[in-house]
This record gives structure tokens, C-alpha cells and sequence, in this order.
């Protein structure tokens, strides 16, 4: 890793600390940035069976060597996951009045997730010379890579009971991209000892956006979604005081059309070389007489369809104990449906000094295994800024770690 | 700005500074798959097309070849003919409108066709009549001339035409495409004749007028380009030379012997006749050419060959074939073809109606009819030789295979069982765009697939497993790149022999091409 992000991180680690982020949700960071006008960037990425060095050479490109592929195969298992996340938006909290403020905002989200099993990194990253006479599994895998962006308007009752917040906001969706496959039981590649037969057993479903339009102005999908915030303090046993929040978002659908295709199949195709006529006439027409693109199309029955896909939704419960005016602990719950997510638990401990609040960040689960984090805020009367990470590990020790994350916000606030 | 809100700020600036583009990710994979899984035989070296078998299961190489045709034309030819005809009056005249002034009789116009044939019909399938008038009468005449012996669907060919004053004054042609002339002429007993009659009259529309001695019409016919579509007739006694000429053969290309000797071989000519006529031919000076090599054919019988007529009904025609069959017995032809031939010259002659018009005039000839020679060639694979050797050149284009730029190294393990009495030598030469070899994909030495396990008769009683590896580096793809054509040489080395080898439909080689690479994959 480059040692200027290690020096970065680690100023952050020690010099700096966390407020509750990395959630990708407006709502929960309300109580600080009240109302306002905010940027805000959300990326984390991660998986229980690739190491974050692997992960940083696909994201920041590379070779990707003998020891990078060793070291992350120590982490495999039957299944593995695989999760990326980058979301960045643009909101504002307007006044509505004693009761409510509205939510305006635009935002883009990139959600690529897969679970895969050990064979098929194998097949990936070492290629199937490995499997010669015998069976790669690929089953039950899948890959879901999916961007969207969205117009949001909602509002936030902020003192229901005097006390408690309730958050509702709709938004509008763009689907721009789409790639969605799924190997069901029976997927599977056999190489014969000598390499001269292939057997593919694809039995798999496919379904993807139109390919030929894929940029920001395309509208190749559209779609509703809604989240939904609440927030209430309570009296506990433990500490002065506990603020329960329950946030979920992303609660929706896309619904693909403009030449997206869907594709399934459930044969076994065997290879075992091109048979040939003429060994004087091997002309280019030899060479590439296989489409392999329309082969494919037949083979998977391609049909242009549309349909509908559930986006990502985003549960987050956080009970947070405060113990006294400068510090607290949150205790909290997360789970992405949709997404080859696992049940995420977390801590986060903050303290709270002037106008500066900063916070750890513990948890176990997710797309990777533990995470440590930080994160620190900066909050005055006019101006909040939150920076840190969940998944801190994967940049202090990329080889031996599995996620690493990042998030940012500004806020101007408004009276 | 406190310098701690400066800080605070510029963090995530610095953060993503670090964050580099992604210009791809890339790693090397070992991969291991089919390219080629085929089933080889003798076939698919030389050609499909050019073998049967035999009851034995010996493969035989079985050709057809075209040496010669005679057509219609090179029998028949009705050559342009030009007549002229004038029309007169011998006194002054006044001429009223609509009025005919001189009609002559019907006169018959003779074709001189030589080569003594006398035709009776003549179907026209193309052919033009141009007519040149002139008018020396100082108004329009019109006037009309009948070809009675031509007729289309029952009428007679007819020329009308008004013809203004003046040398000359109206050229027109006319086609004759599809009429039948009726060649005997007015009385019925002439040949290569046909009957025509003239009408000159004043236009109806013009003034009256006096035409003096010596004015009147003027036209000159000139009959060019018939081809007939069918003839009838006699077609006379004649002697069409068929003049020193060389026919490719290309019975196997790209293919040289060492030390080739058939065992036999058969070669017979068909002549075909269409003609409704007797023929006698002649073929001679027949030779077996192989680039600078020529071997004569030696033979008697191919001399004083006698060839009837065919005949028809209405229009089908039912054609005589007469085969000559040159074999080792009545020939040298066992040498002639194990010259193996690219090429074929002969000379000949024809003898039309060598008895005379025993048909009583009627011989006859469709077009695009005619006789054609053509030559069977049975070749069965037993022979003697030292080595084959084909040869092909093969246009490649490698540029646009992105693929290749991706592998890092590795081989192709061609694995081959050979069914075959003899070894096969393998090579590829890659050609640049000078027709240059810049490097080669076999390693020699390690090239050869063995031939299979043989008898005492050069039969293959099993074959034989080779397993051969041709290596693929950096450079061989650089090299494959550049290459524009591939340059196959494989040589066929023979067993001890004799005995003859020998080779059976049942012989293959059967081939497996594995590719074992390492790849560099790569994203974005």
C-alpha cells in the first residue's frame, strides 16, 4: 500500500475520531447537520474471501501477482462474498416548519455484490489448469453490479413527542446500469487430464442492461424507492440516557427496459476443439468462424425484456447508550437486503470534546470479517464536517485484512 | 481559517489525490483448453472430391477432366452476305400518290457456306439485317420488302418502310433473332437459299410527281452476325484440324513425388457427339507435362476413331459417346501419369461425314452443341515413392487478434495417432508481406508423427501415438503477428518399398491440438 495513505490513515486513527456513518442514509445524520446543505461521499468495500491488497489492485489497477494471489487464497472458503459500495449526493434540509423540515436531494449509487465460491476465484485468478481431470463448482454463485441515480424529496418531523424524529422521503430513480448473473446448483466446468475436452455445465440466469447505452445521461431503467428514519431518546439502566434509531432505505425496485436482455441457461456444453476439413484452408474464416457472441445468445436464450429488480435495501438499528455529556457507546445492527450481505453487528464508542467528537468503530460481519474504524466530526454553529472510515484495516494491512472504507461529508447549516 | 479547519479540509483532498486512476487490473492465469480435434484422411489433404473407393477399400484417385469441344461454329458459318438492289423506272412516269411504280418478281438469295454443306434450315438465334435505301425520285417512296422464306409464328419477315429522297437517306437495321429460314430456296430443290420479294410504291401522303428514266429506289441488304440456333442440312465432307493445345489437368495441386511409380492406371476419352453427323477423329501428339517434365503418350488407339450421330426427337437430342480406354496394356500409360500431370497438350483431327451425306440431308446441330472430349482418369493408390510433399500457402491475418498480445507463454501439444504407412513431416513457415520466412512454429527434429505399425505388405496393421509439442514464446507471437501467409510443407515419407504402399479409405490420422497457456487477464 502506498505509504502515504498509511501515514494519512493513521493520523486519522490517532488524531482524530469517528461520528456514526458509512450507512448511506441522509436521515441518520440529521441530529448534527440539522438543516443544511451537505455533500456527501459513502465508498466501502470488502469481502471475506479476497484481501483488501487484491481489492485495491482492482480498484486502482495493477498486476496482480503469484504472492497477492496466494496471500488473499489463504482467506477462501466454500463461499465467499464480495461487496462494493459508492454512493455520493448532494442533499438539503429546508425548513419547513416547527415540526418539519424538508429533504431535498440527487444522488448516484454504485452497488456491485458477489458470492462466489472457491473454485470460481481459482478458475479467475489462477485459470483452470489447476482442474485438469477433474470439476471446478460453480455453483450458487452470483455477481450483481447495479448504478442508479435518484431525485429524493421527504421530510423529517423533529420533535414528535417533543422529543422523537420521524423521517419519510421518496425518490425518484434512473436505472443506468445493470448486470445481474446467477449460477444455480448444477454449474460447474470439467477439464479432462490432457486439457482436450471442456465441459461447461451452464446453468445459470443472466440479465442485463442495454450494453450499448451505458453513461450518465442514459435512462435505461426506472424506479421508486423510500426511506424511512425514526428516532427516539428513552430513559435506560445504563448511562443518562439511550437514543434508539431505526433507519431503512433504498426500499425499491428498477424497472429495466431499452433493449435489456435476459438470458438463462441449463445445458452442458462440451468443447473439444474445432474440427477440421481442410488443414490447407485455414483461412480467417477459420480462425473466427465462431460469434462467440451470437453463439452465446442462442445457447442462453437471449430475450429483450423488460423487468423489474429490487435494489439493495439498507436496515440500520443503532441503540446508543450516552453515558455522560462526552461520551457514549452505540450498539448497532446492519444488514443489506439483496445484496450477499451478512448480519453486521458494530460498536462505536465516541467522545466528545468541544466541537470536535470522535469516535471508534468495531464490527463484525458485513462483506468482511471485523472491522476497525474512525472517524472524527467537526461540528460548529455554521459548518459540519465528518470524515473517517468503518473499514480501516484494509488500509494498514492490506494483505492480511479484507475491506477498507471511506466516507465525507460537508454541511453548511442553515438556521 | 484556523489551521486546524485547513486541515480538516485538505484531508480528503490529499485522500483522493491518492486515489490513481484505474488504467486495469491484470493477472496471469494457466490456462488449458481444445483448439483442434480432427479426424484426417488422405482427403482432407488433397481434396474430397477426387476419390472413390474400390471394393477393396483402396482409395482411388477418380478425375474427369474437359481436353476438348467442337462447337456448331467450328462446323457452320454462314458467312454476312451483302446484296443490292435497284428499282428503276426504264421510261418517264408520272407517279400519283399511292402508286406502285415497279414490282419486281420474287428472287432467291444464295449464302455461299462452302465446305460442300447444303443446308435446308436454319433456325436463327441471333443475327441483324441492315438495310441501306436510297431515293432518287424527288419525292418519298415507299417500299416493302418480304423475306418469304423467314418466317416467326407463321409470318414472313417484312420490311415497310418510306424512304425520303436522297443517296442513302434511311439506314435501318433490323434483328432476325428467332426466325426460321427455309434454305431451299423458291423452287423447293436449292440449298443455303432463301426467297425475298420488293414493292416500291409513291408515299399515299406525297405529291404527285414525274419520276424520269433511271429514277426510282435503290437498297442495299447486308445480312451479318447469324447464329443459328439450329441447323439442318448436309454438312458436307470436311476435315476440322484441332490445332496443338495444352488443357490443365491439376489432378493434385501443390503436390510433388520422389521416386513415384503407379502400379496401374486407367485413362479413358469419352468423345461425346451431339451432332446429328459421322465423325472420324484423331488424337495425337498427346503429352504428360509436369512443369519441365514431358512424357509422350504412347498409344494406337486414340487413331481412325469412328464416332456416330446422334439423333432426336423434336428437340431432345440423344447423344452417341464413344470411349477409347487407354490402359498398361495398350499404353505407356502408367509412366505418362505417374508424371503427375499439371497439364495436358494434344493434337487432333476431325473428319466430318467421312462416308458422305448418308443422312440424305439430314445432319443436324443445335447450338452450343457440339462433340466434347473429355478424359476419365482412374489412378488407384498403389504405388512406389520415396517421399511426398504438398505444399500450400495460406493468407493470414493475425493483427487483429487482441487475444494474442494477452498470452505470456506456453505450448501447443499436438497429439496425433497415425493410421498411416508413413511418416509425416510437419512444418509452418511464417511468411512476411516479401514472401520472406521469419520464423517457423514446429521445432525440427521434434516435428515428425510416426507413420503406423505396417506388415510385410506396407499395411498398417495399428496406428501409432505422437505426441508433439510446438512451443509458443513472446517472440513466436511477435513473429505470428507480422506474418501475412503460412507456408505448409509436410512431407509423406514412404516405408521400404516395394512392396507398393498402399492406401485405404480406412487410414486417418487422428489429431488433438491442446493449448497450454499462460495468459495475462485483464480488467477494464
Amino acid at each position: 500500500m502506498n505509504t502515504n495513505i498509511k501515514i494519512l490513515l493513521c493520523f486519522f486513527v490517532f488524531y482524530y475520531s469517528s461520528v456514526k456513518s458509512q450507512y448511506n442514509t441522509e436521515f441518520i445524520n440529521y441530529t448534527n447537520i440539522g438543516r443544511s446543505v451537505s455533500v456527501n461521499l459513502d465508498a466501502d468495500v470488502g469481502s471475506n474471501g479476497i484481501n483488501s491488497a487484491l481489492i485495491n489492485k482492482f480498484i486502482f489497477g495493477g498486476h496482480i501477482d503469484s504472492a497477492d494471489k496466494a496471500q488473499s487464497s489463504k482467506l477462501l472458503r466454500a463461499s465467499n462474498n464480495f461487496g462494493l459500495n459508492l454512493n455520493y449526493d448532494v442533499s438539503a434540509f429546508i425548513k419547513g416548519n416547527k415540526k418539519f423540515d424538508f429533504l431535498f436531494g440527487l444522488k448516484n449509487q454504485q452497488v456491485l455484490n458477489a458470492t462466489y465460491t472457491r473454485d470460481f476465484f481459482n478458475l479467475m485468478f489462477y485459470g483452470n489448469k489447476m482442474y485438469a481431470g477433474s470439476t471446478a463448482n460453480l455453483a450458487y454463485c452470483n455477481v450483481s453490479a447495479l448504478r442508479f441515480q435518484e431525485v429524493k424529496i421527504g421530510a423529517i418531523m423533529h420533535s414528535v413527542d417533543s422529543v422523537a424524529k420521524i423521517g419519510v422521503s421518496l425518490s425518484f430513480i434512473k436505472g443506468e446500469q445493470l448486470f445481474y448473473l446467477k449460477t444455480n446448483k448444477n454449474s460447474s466446468l470439467f477439464t479432462s487430464s490432457d486439457g482436450s475436452e471442456l465441459q461447461f455445465n451452464s446453468n445459470f440466469n443472466l440479465a442485463v442492461s442495454d450494453t450499448n447505452n451505458k453513461n450518465l445521461t442514459t435512462f435505461n431503467g426506472v424506479g421508486a424507492s423510500a426511506d424511512i428514519f425514526f428516532e427516539t431518546p428513552y430513559k435506560s439502566k445504563l448511562g443518562k440516557q439511550s437514543i434508539l434509531t431505526v433507519n431503512a432505505n433504498n426500499i425499491g425496485f428498477i424497472h429495466w427496459r431499452n433493449n435489456s436482455v435476459q438470458y438463462s441457461s441449463d445445458s452442458t456444453l462440451r468443447f473439444n476443439g474445432y474440427n477440421i476439413k481442410n488443414i490447407f484452408d485455414l483461412k480467417d474464416s477459420t480462425l473466427n468462424r465462431i460469434n462467440s457472441d451470437s453463439a452465446f445468445k442462442k445457447l442462453a436464450n437471449a430475450r429483450k425484456e423488460n423487468f423489474n429488480v429490487n435494489i439493495p435495501t439498507n436496515l440500520v438499528i443503532i441503540n446508543k447508550i450516552i453515558w455522560s455529556n462526552s461520551f457514549s457507546t452505540s450498539f448497532g445492527f446492519r444488514y443489506i437486503f439483496n445484496a450477499n450481505y451478512k448480519p453486521y453487528v458494530f460498536i462505536e464508542p465516541e467522545y466528545k470534546y468541544k466541537r470536535l467528537t470522535l469516535g471508534f468503530h468495531t464490527g463484525y460481519g458485513g462483506y468482511v470479517r471485523l472491522n476497525v474504524g474512525a472517524s472524527i466530526m467537526y461540528n460548529t454553529a455554521t459548518w459540519c464536517f465528518r470524515v473517517g472510515s468503518n473499514s480501516l484495516q484494509g488500509f494498514i494491512l492490506p494483505k492480511y485484512s479484507t475491506g477498507q472504507g471511506l466516507f465525507f461529508s460537508l454541511a453548511k447549516k442553515f438556521k | 481559517m484556523s489551521i486546524l479547519k485547513k486541515l480538516l479540509l485538505l484531508t480528503p483532498l490529499l485522500l483522493f489525490l491518492q486515489c490513481r486512476k484505474n488504467n486495469g487490473t491484470n493477472w496471469d492465469v494457466d490456462l488449458i483448453f481444445p483448439v483442434v480435434n480432427s479426424q484426417l484422411n488422405i482427403k482432407n489433404f488433397i481434396g474430397d472430391s477426387i476419390f472413390k473407393t474400390d471394393n477393396t477399400g483402396l482409395l482411388n484417385l477418380s478425375v474427369t477432366r474437359t481436353i476438348t469441344a467442337i462447337k456448331l461454329d467450328s462446323l457452320i458459318r454462314l458467312p454476312d452476305t451483302t446484296i443490292t438492289n435497284v428499282f428503276v423506272t426504264l421510261f418517264p412516269i408520272a407517279l400519283s400518290p399511292g402508286q406502285q411504280f415497279n414490282t419486281l418478281p420474287p428472287s432467291e438469295l444464295n449464302f455461299n457456306i462452302g465446305n460442300g454443306v447444303a443446308l435446308k434450315k436454319v433456325d436463327v438465334r441471333t443475327g441483324i439485317l441492315t438495310v441501306k435505301f436510297s431515293n432518287t425520285v424527288a419525292e418519298p417512296l415507299d417500299l416493302k420488302y418480304v423475306i418469304q422464306s423467314a418466317t416467326k409464328n407463321g409470318q414472313p419477315f417484312t420490311v415497310l418502310e418510306t424512304v425520303p429522297p436522297g443517296q442513302n437517306s434511311l439506314i435501318k437495321s433490323y434483328k432476325l433473332d428467332g426466325y426460321s429460314l427455309n434454305m431451299r430456296g423458291l423452287s423447293g430443290t436449292v440449298y443455303n437459299t432463301i426467297a425475298q420479294a420488293y414493292t416500291v410504291s409513291l408515299n399515299a401522303n406525297s405529291n404527285s410527281v414525274t419520276a424520269t428514266a433511271g429514277q426510282g429506289a435503290k437498297i442495299e441488304l447486308n445480312y451479318s452476325k447469324i447464329v443459328p440456333d439450329y441447323v439442318e442440312g448436309y454438312f458436307g465432307q470436311q476435315t476440322v484440324a484441332l490445332k496443338l493445345d495444352t488443357v490443365r489437368l491439376d489432378l493434385i495441386k501443390n503436390f510433388d513425388a520422389n521416386g513415384f511409380s503407379l502400379n496401374s492406371a486407367t485413362f479413358n476419352f469419352n468423345i461425346l457427339n451431339q451432332f446429328g453427323a459421322e465423325f472420324t477423329g484423331n488424337l495425337f501428339n498427346i503429352k504428360s507435362i509436369n512443369n519441365t517434365t514431358v512424357v509422350a503418350l504412347t498409344t494406337a488407339a486414340l487413331s481412325n476413331i469412328n464416332i456416330n450421330r446422334a439423333s432426336k426427337i423434336g428437340s431432345t437430342i440423344y447423344q452417341t459417346v464413344k470411349s477409347v480406354s487407354l490402359t498398361t496394356a495398350n499404353s505407356n500409360i502408367a509412366p505418362f501419369l505417374s508424371n503427375l500431370p499439371n497439364k495436358l497438350s494434344y493434337q487432333g483431327s476431325i473428319i466430318v461425314n467421312p462416308l458422305g451425306n448418308l443422312s440424305g440431308f439430314n445432319d443436324f446441330a443445335f447450338y452450343n452443341t457440339g462433340l466434347n472430349v473429355t478424359a476419365d482418369i482412374n489412378i488407384p493408390m498403389r504405388f512406389n515413392a520415396n517421399y511426398f510433399k504438398l505444399t500450400s500457402n495460406t493468407a493470414v491475418d493475425f493483427t487483429n487478434v487482441k487475444q494474442l498480445d494477452r498470452v505470456n507463454f506456453g505450448d501447443f501439444i499436438l497429439s496425433a495417432s497415425n493410421g498411416y504407412p508413413f511418416n509425416a513431416e510437419l512444418q509452418a513457415y511464417m511468411l512476411d508481406e516479401n514472401k520472406q520466412i521469419i520464423d517457423s512454429l514446429f521445432t525440427p527434429t521434434s516435428n515428425i508423427i510416426v507413420k503406423g505399425v505396417t506388415d510385410a505388405q506396407n499395411i498398417v496393421t495399428l496406428p501409432t501415438f505422437t505426441k508433439l509439442k510446438v512451443p509458443f514464446t513472446k517472440t513466436k507471437i511477435e513473429n505470428l503477428r507480422k506474418t501475412k501467409s503460412l507456408k505448409i510443407i509436410t512431407y509423406f515419407r514412404m516405408p521400404p518399398n516395394p512392396p507398393n504402399i498402399k492406401i485405404y479409405e480406412n487410414y486417418s490420422f487422428d489429431i488433438n491440438i491442446v493449448a497450454e497457456l499462460n495468459y495475462n487477464a485483464k480488467t477494464g
